[in-house]
């Protein structure tokens, strides 16, 4: 009883889009537009819900001296650092990202850890290929050879006779099977995302809304 | 203003080259009302074993055992994304499960909308199974919508709290290796599915169970053993067997030189 | 080996490579177990990543989209222009400018915090919800129909095209040789494309013909996922090269 408003709601808000995607016409093509917007800014509003509930998980460990409540101290330190340099504090026209303290922190904090993060790929892949490469079926057998020859053929460390063709095997790798799977798989997805949506518009899945007012 | 009401109506036109578009979707729409239909007058469809979907339950039951929490997210991207939204539905499903055998359910989300929804969405699960004291609105928590800081503060979780089974559901990106390594590190097991094609190997090699592109949106409608939904992966079938049709056939005419089947599907000028 | 000085501790950008160069050990120690300096540079990155995204919200989207267009509309209303304080123009036409329009997304904005204030006004959360969701969806259906099914059944059969002249030229192809080679290749490309996508029927058992094409399916699957696997670890390694390379050049001014 509750979800038929917002049931509607979202048949209205799918079928407009849809609409505006098929059909030539000034009203919805403006209101299409305008949706982009509208969603950055309810994008902006639920960011204060997330930090709210930031706050009430930190607050949460710091009142009850769970363990590693320190550390709760460290994340709110870092997030009052950004928030005054990126809301409160101005250096001439430089204001928010701009702002030279703002952009050193982000310079200096940020972008670091998340390229060190990344570079931990490097450790992980090679732990998950040794892990993974051992060939006891046949499937794991043809992921293991596809995947050192494309490596092979990337770099050409082995050279001289057969090896010669190594770079040439890694293009058909990857414009034969390589490509007929990426077709299958995308296919299916296509389906399936187009099934999953159809499902919500006409209301058939509602789950995503949640329940009663209890 | 009636006139002018028509007189905007009468300004609607189709935009070109959208017509292969629109036959499929109504080709699509029509197979999903008749197989909505005969599950709505008792038919049941029977629907082949998904490995990954079958073991959700003794992945479950292995975290009981264990006296251990599941860890489940929804990927890194927002609730605009369709396999966000499939992830929603999967949880909601997990959640029940979890609720009936009193097992922790922690799901650190990576957008507040999505946030706000599995709150909601377990919260109702717990209701629906009569648990609704059991359900602990913290375990359901932000973290970052920054991609790495997000996956360092799961990676933290991961190996602090030791979850034993971890559900990978949703949309990732390079981080996806990060978490799956990481998860199998601790020894859990993990249930992993994306339509991320470039990311797919990294599951496949690393998880237990991986739901390959569209198994994760058949997943909902798998897990939830109501007719109506399963309806919808009759027609996703159908669909696809159309397609299947169409690419065996256009293929062999295409290659006696016929544009026909190109054009059906707007390939040719 | 040449050395240069260390990266200077007091001036702003020595300080700063010092910091990044502490953060990288902290995180590079994960590698080994879990630690304290982990920790503080995990806690730190969520803190100060979180309020990053604030401010680009507030000075990218909510000042310059909500706030600034609804102080527009209001000082329109305040001259007496209703019109151009709801974004419109004398002949009642929307204008590009949408000021006191905003005052929707402002609503859909606020009914999100509803269900947290009391659970009797979630509802009016679920609107948000469900217009949220319902607008992602209505894009998601032509869009994943155009790019992800059909691009990918044009790919399939263009690629028999390019055998015949005709075919080619109305496809925009370059005709080809139907030489013994791309003969094979293009019946792979195409019994590979229909027996994976004969792997994902869900209603059908998997019995006789279709067993055997599930079969072939997951042999194309599984050297595609190597293909890309192998594909990307020279990528992942240049990422540990690129930090190796901070490390020793920038922060210890080690040239190798």
């Amino acid at each position: 009883m509750s979800n038929r408003g917002p049931l509607a709601v979202a048949f209205i808000a799918g079928m407009l889009m849809i609409g505006d995607y098929f059909l030539d016409w000034g009203p919805l093509n403006s209101y299409a537009e305008w949706v982009q917007k509208y969603y950055i800014i309810i994008a902006a509003f639920a960011i204060v819900l997330g930090v709210a509930s930031l706050f009430k998980l930190h607050l949460g460990k710091l009142k009850r001296k769970e363990d590693g409540w320190r550390y709760s101290i460290v994340t709110f330190f870092g997030f009052f650092a950004m928030i005054v340099t990126g809301l409160f504090m101005t250096s001439g026209d430089l204001t928010g990202t701009k702002h030279p303290w703002n952009a050193w922190l982000y310079t200096n904090v940020q972008l670091p850890l998340g390229a060190t993060m990344f570079s931990l790929l490097a450790f992980f892949i090679a732990s998950a290929a040794y892990r993974a490469f051992r060939a006891r079926s046949l499937e794991a057998t043809l992921l293991l050879l596809a995947a050192c020859l494309v490596m092979l053929g990337q770099v050409p460390i082995l050279t001289g006779g057969v090896f010669e063709s190594l770079p040439e095997i890694k293009q058909w790798i990857l414009d034969i099977p390589n490509m007929a799977s990426k077709r299958a798989i995308m296919i299916g997805v296509g389906l399936g995302m187009m099934s999953t949506a159809l499902k919500i518009i006409f209301g058939i899945e509602r789950t995503y809304l949640g329940g009663s007012e209890e | 203003m009636i006139f002018n009401f028509l007189n905007l109506i009468f300004q609607i036109q189709i935009k070109e080259g959208k017509g292969p578009v629109f036959l499929v979707l109504v080709l699509f729409i029509c197979a999903l009302v008749f197989f909505l239909d005969k599950a709505r007058k008792g038919a049941s469809f029977k629907i082949r074993k998904i490995a990954g979907l079958d073991a959700v339950n003794e992945a479950i039951g292995r975290a009981t055992e264990m006296g251990k929490s599941i860890l489940y997210t929804t990927g890194l991207e927002t609730a605009s994304h369709i396999a966000t939204i499939a992830s929603l539905t999967i949880l909601s499903r997990v959640a029940k499960r979890a609720a009936r055998y009193g097992t922790r359910l922690q799901v650190p989300s990576f957008d507040p909308i999505v946030m706000t929804l599995s709150q909601e969405i377990v919260r109702e699960s717990y209701l629906e199974e009569g648990m609704i004291d059991s359900f602990r609105k913290d375990d359901i928590f932000y973290l970052t919508q920054e991609q790495f800081a997000y996956t360092a503060a799961v990676e933290g979780v991961l190996i602090r709290e030791k979850p034993a089974t971890v559900f990978l559901m949703g949309y990732f990106y390079a981080e996806s290796l990060l978490l799956a390594e990481t998860g199998n590190s601790i020894g859990a097991i993990q249930i992993a599915g994306t339509d991320a094609v470039t990311q797919l190997p990294f599951f496949i090699v690393s998880c237990d169970y991986t739901l390959i592109g569209e198994e994760l949106y058949a997943a909902s409608a798998y897990l939830s053993e109501d007719s109506s939904i399963i309806s919808s992966l009759k027609a996703q079938d159908f669909g696809k067997a159309l397609l299947w049709i169409f690419l065996f056939i256009g293929s062999i005419f295409t290659f006696f030189g016929s544009v026909k089947f190109l054009s059906i599907i707007g390939g040719s000028s | 080996m040449i050395f240069n000085l260390i990266a200077p501790f007091n001036t702003p950008e020595g300080l700063g490579i010092w910091i990044a160069a502490f953060l990288t050990l902290c995180i590079f120690s994960f590698l080994y177990k879990d630690n304290p300096f982990y920790k503080f540079a995990e806690h730190l990155f969520v803190g100060v990543s979180t309020g990053y995204y604030i401010s680009i919200y507030y000075w990218n989207t909510l000042k310059p989209n909500l706030i600034d267009e609804l102080r527009k509309g209001f000082s329109a209303l305040g001259e007496g222009n209703v019109q151009k304080a709801f974004g419109l123009d004398e002949n009642g036409s929307i204008i590009a400018e949408p000021h006191l329009r905003m005052v929707v997304p402002l609503m859909l904005g606020i009914f999100i915090f509803l269900i947290f204030i009391s659970r009797k006004n979630a509802w009016l959360s679920r609107i948000s919800f469900a217009w949220y969701i319902g607008v992602a969806s209505g894009i998601a259906i032509p869009a994943s129909m155009a790019t992800r099914v059909l691009i990918q059944a044009q790919g399939s059969v263009r690629d028999f095209c390019i055998f015949n002249a005709g075919c080619a030229n109305a496809a925009g192809l370059d005709p080809q040789t139907a030489t013994t080679s791309l003969w094979i290749n293009s019946a792979l490309l195409l019994i590979g494309t229909l027996c994976a996508v004969a792997y994902f029927f869900f209603s059908l058992p998997s019995k006789g013909v279709l067993k055997a094409m599930n079969k072939v399916g997951i042999y194309f699957l599984m050297i595609s996922f190597g293909a890309s696997f192998g594909y990307t670890v020279m990528a992942r390694i240049s990422l540990l090269i690129g930090r190796f390379q901070f490390l020793f050049y920038d922060w210890l001014g080690i040239n190798i």
